[in-house]
């Protein structure tokens, strides 16, 4: 049996374009199709607007990673490290799905983004560490 | 494209609020503006076809728009999502709370 593997890379910057960018190049991806295009960048804009709100991307960029294989589809992102995301990678958010509720002080669910991720995944996993935070999704 | 427009077009009781390009936390406003704007006067149409993609603002938006609506007895329904749109709302796993019609033909009188 002939293994398929392909794979892509993209350097982002935090620049205003930034989600046109992702879009852009998830859309160019050729082997990946339509449904799988349209699951990655739903993952990939909420997590890059949650990076973004939280000032997690500096000028070093955001680093995504696709690979595909015959049986799953990996998702990656690395940031530079930062604190937010090491306080958030403990929290109950990162490690299950927790009820949504509505944040009347900020007139916005809270839990929503994640649900999502995760409903449209197998599974998403944070990894922080010294000098690179790691995003990985699997499809 | 960026950022969002938000064209906007009567229809007897309906406001319909045509939607084209990525809705997230850097762009849901002019949306959230627009649905505020109308809210209480008109019956709200969002026609989604137009949308590249949506994050969980957006999905807020349209949330709150559709609470607001039932509040005071108003009608509010998404037109013709499109495809990662539709993804999108099935993704928050309860896409019944979000009235969908294939057409702006198919709006209620």
């Amino acid at each position: 049996m002939t293994k398929t593997r392909l794979r892509a890379r993209v350097k982002l910057l935090p620049v205003d374009s930034l989600f046109y960018n992702y879009d852009t190049f998830i859309n160019s991806l050729s082997f990946l199709d339509k449904d799988q295009s349209c699951r990655l960048i739903i993952v990939g804009n909420e997590i890059i607007d949650n990076l973004l709100t939280h000032s997690e991307i500096n000028p070093t960029g955001l680093h995504v990673l696709v690979h595909k294989n015959e049986t799953s589809i990996l998702l990656a992102f690395f940031v530079q490290s930062h604190e937010k995301f090491l306080k958030f990678s403990k929290s109950n958010y990162a490690k299950s799905n927790i009820p949504l509720y509505f944040d009347k002080n900020q007139k916005r669910w809270r839990g929503m983004g994640l649900r999502m991720c995760r409903n449209v995944s197998k599974s998403i996993s944070f990894r922080a560490d010294k000098l690179i935070d790691s995003i990985f999704v699997f499809f | 494209m960026t950022g969002i427009s938000v064209e906007t077009q009567e229809k007897g009781k309906w406001i319909i609020l045509a939607v084209h390009g990525p809705i997230n936390s850097y762009t849901f406003n002019e949306l959230q503006e627009k649905t505020l704007e109308y809210q209480g006067k008109y019956d709200i149409a969002v026609d989604l076809s137009g949308v590249s993609s949506m994050t969980s603002a957006g999905i807020g938006v349209l949330l709150a728009a559709i609470e607001d609506a039932e509040a005071i007895h108003k009608r509010f329904v998404v037109v013709s999502p499109s495809e990662i749109a539709r993804l999108a709302i099935e993704s928050t796993g309860f896409s019944d709370r979000f009235p969908t019609i294939t057409s702006i033909k198919d709006l209620p009188a």
